[in-house]
């Protein structure tokens, strides 16, 4: 048997839990008292809290990547970044300009164009290796690059940064490189250039999962809540504390993706 | 300041307006619990006392909430309580939690935690606008990929003292890591501890600002500190990082010495030679005066979150174990 603590006063601020949503879900005999003021509590038989856990989902801003083409002999692909969880009536979670197209910017992103619910731009792993997004956290004034050679087949680019005209030092470059999925190949003191390879594949992640960390976040605390109906009947009960049967259950929950 | 109570022993459903396990003021079963019950807007400091001696499984998020510099969120353990707080070391018998925290208000506290975590950030502060201070003290840290993590946050102030940061079981690229351009993270005799050897960087400043005193860091063949820290004074670490930025009383390349580091228990023993009396005194500039389990510090303090006292002065130390030993993975925290 689940058991679901729920919210039951009709808060509505922003990423607070309102009314109907899931705070918690226990297993069978956690819940032994009636719930305080504000609260109600129902237990369904014959489910298992695993199975209950997707009631208690959060509502976060989603996006997935996808290809639409690439072209190995430049190293470039165009991208489509496209909400996964919006209401498309209320249009809340879709992507928002503002939001994204900074930090697409920052890693080398050319030609953005917005639809309703999805971006699409070109980026090319030269221009990312060499963007600010690439280097987050370091000062690239002054820093020069410069590609020596791209295997095609591997993705490897063998890449030259000139330092020169720069405050940082080879070591503070080669720790960056190294920490960053890159292999220091070379170095010349005099010259104050470090050569290093760095992998597609490496760059390609790492852009994903800095976009991904920068957009995404809840929007709204639960994704589901309990219908009002179900609410009504539930505080129906003296102790706002009901064991209803799967069939009843199943009919109980809004997704507010579809509200 | 309003109080409401956690205690893992009661049921879920209480109003956490009393410690009691039962009745209708019943204290919140989880620290989320807790959180959920909280107004839309504090209009004074707000005080969520945890204690139990079960762990509290629930993730929580602090969100949505309106908060100010006087009217913030402070999750705390009471150090006088039998469940409360930890004492310097991973306690099954004090409030732990084995879920993350992520906080995305602009002023809160959480002093006196224990909190070991697979898979995501012990605490993580994301996902806010503005300005703010969030303050981590007296705590107990363990997880398989960050500890503590800022990123996607205005210009917040973390700061966190006394407390003890260590990974192992996964991978990372950091312990104690900062990632945001606005925000400034400050760590005073903070110790972090690399149980899987060489796997973590210990602290990492991507971007933001990063101040360090009083910090040790046992990297154990990974570097301690990295990234281009700000200011980094009177840090000790097992590498040759802690003086790589300059600054006053750093200490490279040290052999510290713990009371227990294979089991979590990263006091300093009475052999130590490389973090004892070597920090500055008060580092906060009043901020603190004590070390994580509420030893007063005196005189030149140590770097790390432990201030050794000699046995019999008010604290039992047991035989030391280099860290240098085998550290078994397999130890539960």
């Amino acid at each position: 048997m689940a058991e679901f603590l729920i919210q039951a006063l009709n808060e509505t601020a922003p990423l607070r839990y309102w009314r109907g949503d899931v705070i918690g879900i226990y297993e069978d005999g956690v819940c032994i008292e009636p719930p305080s003021s504000g609260k109600v509590i129902v237990k369904v038989p014959g489910l298992a809290k695993a199975d209950a856990e997707s009631q208690g989902a959060e509502w976060w801003q989603r996006i997935s990547f996808s290809i639409l083409s690439s072209d190995l002999v430049t190293d470039s692909f165009r991208l489509t970044v496209s909400a996964t969880e919006f209401n498309p009536t209320s249009g809340i979670g879709k992507l928002v300009a503002g939001k994204i197209e900074p930090f697409l910017e920052n890693w080398g992103a050319t030609g953005v164009t917005f639809a309703s619910d999805s971006v699409t731009f070109d980026i090319k792993i030269l221009d990312a290796i060499k963007s600010a997004g690439f280097w987050w956290g370091i000062d690239r004034t002054g820093l020069t690059f410069s590609e020596l050679n791209y295997a095609q087949a591997t993705g490897v680019h063998r890449c030259r940064v000139n330092y020169s005209g720069s405050g940082l030092t080879a070591e503070e470059l080669k720790d960056f490189i190294n920490q960053n999925g890159g292999t220091v190949t070379g170095e010349n003191v005099g010259n104050k250039t470090i050569t290093f390879d760095m992998v597609r594949t490496v760059v390609y992640e790492a852009f994903q999962n800095d976009v991904r960390q920068r957009v995404e976040r809840m929007i709204v605390r639960r994704k589901f809540r309990l219908s009002e109906a179900a609410m009504q009947v539930i505080e129906a009960d003296p102790q706002r504390w009901l064991t209803v049967g799967m069939g009843q259950y199943n009919t109980y929950w809004k997704n507010k993706l579809a509200e | 300041m309003t109080t409401r109570y956690v205690n893992t022993a009661s049921s879920p459903g209480g109003d956490g307006t009393t410690n009691a396990t039962s009745g209708a003021t019943r204290a919140f079963a989880s620290l989320n619990e807790a959180e959920a019950a909280m107004p839309a807007t504090l209009t004074d400091w707000w005080r969520i006392v945890c204690e139990g001696s079960a762990a509290d499984t629930t993730a929580v998020t602090f969100a949505g909430t309106t908060t100010s510099a006087a009217n913030y969120i402070e999750v705390w353990t009471d150090p006088a309580a039998t469940y409360g707080r930890h004492d310097g070391k991973w306690n099954t018998a004090k409030y732990r939690i084995t879920a993350g925290i992520t906080i995305s208000e602009n002023h809160v506290r959480i002093s006196g935690l224990q909190s070991t975590v697979s898979g995501v950030r012990n605490v993580i502060v994301y996902n806010m606008a503005g300005a703010g201070v969030i303050h981590i003290s007296n705590c107990w840290f363990s997880a398989t990929t960050i500890c503590v993590d800022v990123i996607s946050v205005g210009a917040v102030v973390v700061t966190m003292w006394n407390t003890i940061c260590s990974n192992a079981g996964g991978s990372s690229t950091g312990t104690i890591v900062l990632n945001q351009d606005a925000a400034t993270f400050n760590c005073y005799n903070v110790t972090a501890y690399n149980r899987d050897a060489g796997t973590y960087f210990l602290w990492r400043r991507l971007a933001g600002t990063m101040n360090l005193i009083n910090c040790l860091g046992v990297g154990r063949g990974q570097a301690v500190f990295t990234g281009t820290m700000n200011a980094v004074t009177y840090c000790a670490s097992d590498d040759a990082t802690a003086d790589d930025w300059g600054g006053a009383g750093n200490r490279i390349t040290q052999t510290f010495t713990f009371v227990d580091s294979a089991n979590g228990d990263f006091h300093l023993a009475a052999t130590d030679a490389g973090a004892r009396d070597y920090g500055v005194t008060d580092p906060g500039s009043g901020l603190f005066s004590d070390d994580i389990d509420g030893v007063a510090r005196s005189g030149s303090w140590d770097i790390g979150a432990d201030e050794y006292v000699a046995a019999g002065g008010g604290l039992s130390i047991p035989v030391a174990r280099p860290y240098t030993q085998a550290v078994n993975r397999a130890a539960v925290y």
